[in-house]
């Protein structure tokens, strides 16, 4: 146990050295210096050379590597081309957005899910079932955005008082903030509540399939609904908490393309509009951040899972 | 005397880490001559099929070593040196290919004949097994378990190699067929003087394929000799106590009384401190617990690994009764 | 007639038989060939030219113009088709060669074991432990994007998945005694991977391919509504969605279009996946 647990954890500096090369070697990806990637050609030919000692440019690759990493690690992120504020700041004034929406779309989800998956389970094998998981198979092929399209345009169609509300923070308010995030949210929720339905419905078949318990407990007479929810969909949650976990991990991060729709001041759209505008520094951190807060969850997630029950069947389709 | 065509020396292997160790086999030795067939008899758990698996190269001794003709088993792959006759026949072939493809595959890999000498040999196997003609184009999944088990002896004789080992051969199979079976093994055995590693947790089946038998007991050898000088003469309390449990080996002789075990058969990763069988003994003491005892000669060919060896029958017997009772 | 080992098994089953056996199998393949259909031919049924401007602008579905024009009076239909064939082309590519070399990798890892599997496991571990789409527009918005920069992100994301499920089939099916029996002969390893291994295995991987080629689709349609796909003029299908946002109120049919297209078209791929792991589970 605690082996696998060390394995797990082993990983990580790996990985967040990986995530950290990738960032880094991304400036220098990009064509040209990086000093014009900077914005380098509004400065004059001495100001140019003095960013370049002090971005270490003259030096070799690997030491370039090292201090900027010295410098991340340190909180500094570099300034913003576009702003001039710090990266770190900016960055991290985004963060509570993308994490309310993803913690709303995770329990929209989370809910789509578990409910769909109960009832389909109670009704399994007739009609209902095979209609909910037809439902969740299109539901997982919705890309999210052109959800959020849909919602936006069923929005300004048919519901024009409620209006695409602007983003409200929890400061003012969780009624406002939980209605200026609906619709983003449920955008997310459908294709991830497909997934984790079909989850949920494929768990409970496997637990059917394979526990006496329940030929037990219906020979005792207990009733079809109160052996589901007591005992069979509280068993086919645990692999479901890894799935929704690494979910929930990938959304913090910012979802790209959703915040960009719902124009929420999120990471995600941080990301774009510094794509944009060519804002670098502001790419990086994202990344970055991003990259690391995904692999840090993902390991609390992995190293939570063999609490969890073990003797849990994997999901088929939980490839 | 000529060199044994198998041999391990010493072996031991450990699986699991070095902090939480299971020892399979804790340095056993064994020999099998040429022609010969040695039994290995014991329970779950003795580490028979490990030395199986070590005989024919599929794991490594993680001490001593094992031999097949003189040299490394490792390197035997491709010289047809020695084979294996798994338990469960309907895994022991592809299913996707056709019987003789699968039965030629020793020989494709390494005998270096012609493919149409290859291709008679193959024919000629399966003849020696009794699946001759059009058994050879049929899929395994056309064929019953019996049949499947003679496409795998045919196999692992294509090759002719010096020695095969069959790990559990039979118990897969239904009690009507396995003696069609173990007579098809002699008789094969018998035409191309095959040597033979025959491993079953079955006493009579075992008794029945050898000339010599190996007792094993939780990674560790505790008697070996001659199949009659075991039956005539149990040194060891285990080989006793299997020995009585088996009412048909008693025909025509002096009724053995039944000698039961008690005690919870130990777990291979706690081995029990000195003898490993002291747990389940009936006359297990003080010097029992404490000191391991060695393989030890009696007469010539047997061997076995008591303190008290040999052993009593009727006191031992005497013995497990009054525990049981206790 | 039907591939012997599932004759010899299962009795007289045919290929028919196996297609007919699970309800999502059935959609999957009838959307998939209709889709395929839709792809090749549909433009030649059309007739009209993608590219053409008109002064047509806008236009709702007609008899000339059966979903209607977009913002420059180009067809929307004949510009779907279109669409739909480069994203399934670019699927279909990235999935052929993710599935190569997570086959050739997960198959030696799961073969060999041991210090290969341990190295490719963690490599995999690492690969997983970071966002993909992350990655995919990293590198698209620092590099530009190609139809080759495209479809290598798109492989370097999934590969590790697919590297993954791969060596869990082979660990399954190495321990099965007949390839014990060929590594005892001293058969070449390759030699039995590629005889006893791979064979054994060709239903999940399969299953693994069409599932492939759904989320392939699935992120090709996200990069290019973001604008980092197939570049305009050319049409894709995303950067459809994208491009008819601005119009969608006055004219919904240039988003509601490309946006059934895709959920349509993974829809397809993920049916048919769904359905053969179900119709191959009930087989056995």
């Amino acid at each position: 146990m605690i082996r696998y647990m060390l394995g797990r954890l082993a990983v990580l500096p790996l990985s967040l050295l990986v995530v950290s090369i990738l960032t880094f070697s991304f400036l220098h990806l990009v064509p040209g210096d990086p000093v014009d990637a900077l914005g380098g050609e509004n400065l004059s030919a001495d100001e140019q050379a003095q960013l370049r000692r002090e971005m270490g440019l003259d030096q070799p690759l690997p030491v370039q590597f090292f201090y900027w990493l010295g410098h991340v690690v340190q909180g500094d992120l570099g300034k913003s081309i576009r702003t001039n504020r710090p990266v770190l700041d900016e960055v991290l004034g985004r963060l509570s957005t993308s994490v309310e929406l993803a913690v709303l779309s995770i329990v929209m989800a989370l809910f789509i899910g578990i409910v769909g998956g109960a009832i389909a389970t109670r009704w399994r094998g007739t009609w209902v079932d095979r209609a909910i998981m037809a439902a969740a198979t299109l539901g997982m092929s919705i890309p999210n955005y052109f959800a959020a399209t849909l919602f936006v345009l069923a929005i300004s169609l048919y519901l024009p008082d409620f209006g695409v509300v602007s983003y409200a923070p929890l400061s003012k308010g969780l009624f406002a903030n939980v209605k200026s995030l609906f619709f983003p949210a449920l955008s997310l929720a459908i294709l991830s509540g497909a997934t984790f339905c079909r989850y949920v419905r494929g768990a409970t078949e496997d637990i059917i399939r394979n526990a006496d318990f329940i030929r037990t407990a219906r020979s005792k007479g207990a009733s079809e609904s109160r052996i589901l929810f007591r005992h069979i969909v509280p068993n086919s949650l645990v692999p479901l908490a890894t799935v929704a976990g690494l979910q929930l991990a990938y959304l913090i991060g910012g979802a790209v393309v959703i915040e960009s729709i719902f124009a929420l001041p999120g990471l995600g759209q941080l990301l774009l509009a510094a794509i944009a505008q060519r804002d670098y520094p502001i790419i990086q951190g994202c990344v970055l951040l991003k990259a690391t807060t995904f692999v840090i969850i993902n390991l609390i997630v992995d190293l939570l899972y063999p609490f969890l029950d073990p003797r849990v069947q994997l999901v088929r389709g939980g490839k | 005397m000529s060199e044994p065509v198998l041999e391990l020396r010493d072996v031991t292997k450990r699986f699991g880490t070095r902090r939480r160790p299971i020892w399979a086999l804790a340095g056993i030795s064994l020999h099998v001559d040429a022609g010969e067939t040695l039994g290995i008899v014991g329970e779950s758990g003795s580490g028979k099929s490990t030395a199986a698996r070590i005989a024919v190269g599929l794991d490594l001794p993680t001490a001593g070593n094992a031999t097949v003709m003189g040299r490394p088993v490792s390197e035997s792959g491709g010289k047809g040196l020695v084979q294996m006759v798994f338990q469960d026949p309907s895994a022991s072939l592809n299913p996707l290919l056709r019987i003789i493809p699968s039965v030629r595959e020793p020989l494709d890999a390494g005998s270096g004949k012609t493919p149409t000498a290859r291709q008679s040999r193959a024919l000629q196997a399966l003849g020696e097994v009794g699946l001759g003609g059009e058994g050879g184009d049929r899929f395994p999944g056309a064929l019953s378990g019996g049949q499947k088990q003679r496409a795998s002896i045919a196999r692992a004789l294509a090759a002719l190699p010096p020695v095969i080992v069959c790990d559990e051969a039979v118990t897969a199979l239904d009690v009507s067929i396995r003696a069609q079976i173990l007579n098809l093994l002699r008789g094969v055995q018998d035409a191309h003087g095959t040597a033979c590693l025959f491993i079953s947790h079955d006493l009579c089946t075992v008794a029945y394929m050898s000339h010599r038998i190996v007792v094993m007991y939780l990674g560790k050898i505790v008697e070996v000799g001659h199949t009659e000088q075991i039956f005539a003469m149990p040194a060891h309390p285990y080989t006793c106590a299997l020995l009585s449990a088996v009412p048909q080996l008693q025909q025509g002789r002096h009724v053995r009384p039944r000698i039961r075990l008690h005690g919870d058969p130990p777990s291979v990763m706690r081995p029990p401190s000195g003898c490993r069988f002291h747990t389940r003994c009936p006359m297990a003491d003080e010097r029992c617990r404490s000191e391991e005892p060695l393989l030890r000669q009696l007469e010539n060919g047997h061997l076995a690994a008591c303190h008290y060896a040999p052993v009593d029958e009727a006191r031992l017997a005497a013995l497990a009764a009054a525990r049981a009772a206790a | 007639m039907a591939a012997p080992g599932l004759a010899a098994r299962t009795g007289e089953t045919g290929l028919l038989d196996f297609l007919k056996s699970d309800v999502s199998l059935v959609i999957g393949i009838m959307m998939s060939v209709a889709m395929l259909a839709f792809v090749l031919f549909g433009g030649w049924v059309v007739g009209l030219d993608p590219q053409k401007t008109s002064p047509d602008v806008l236009e709702a579905p007609s008899a000339m113009h059966l979903l209607g024009t977009d913002s420059i009076g180009r067809d929307v239909l004949a510009r779907l088709v279109l669409g739909a064939r480069s994203s399934l082309f670019v699927a279909v590519l990235a999935t052929a060669i993710t599935m190569v070399l997570g086959i050739a990798v997960g198959v030696t890892a799961g073969f060999f074991g041991r210090l290969t599997d341990w190295v490719a496991m963690r490599i995999v571990d690492i690969f997983l432990s970071i966002p993909p789409l992350l990655v995919a527009i990293t590198i698209l918005a620092a590099i530009g994007p190609s139809i080759p920069t495209l479809v290598a992100v798109l492989i370097v994301t999934y590969a590790p998945q697919v590297v993954r499920v791969v060596r869990a089939s082979t660990l399954q099916t190495g321990n099965r005694p007949f390839v014990d029996s060929a590594r005892i002969s001293g058969v070449n390893p390759f030699k039995i991977m590629w005889v006893h291994i791979l064979p054994n295995v060709r239903g999940t991987l399969i299953v693994q391919a069409t599932i492939t080629v759904a989320h392939m689709l699935l992120v090709e349609t996200v990069l290019s509504f973001l604008g980092m796909g197939v570049q305009p003029p050319a049409p894709s299908l995303g950067f459809m969605v994208s491009e008819g946002r601005q119009w969608m109120e006055i004219a919904p049919w240039t988003v509601l279009a490309p946006g059934s297209v895709i959920v349509l078209a993974v829809a397809a791929f993920t049916f048919l996946g769904q359905g053969l792991d179900a119709a191959l589970a009930k087989r056995t």
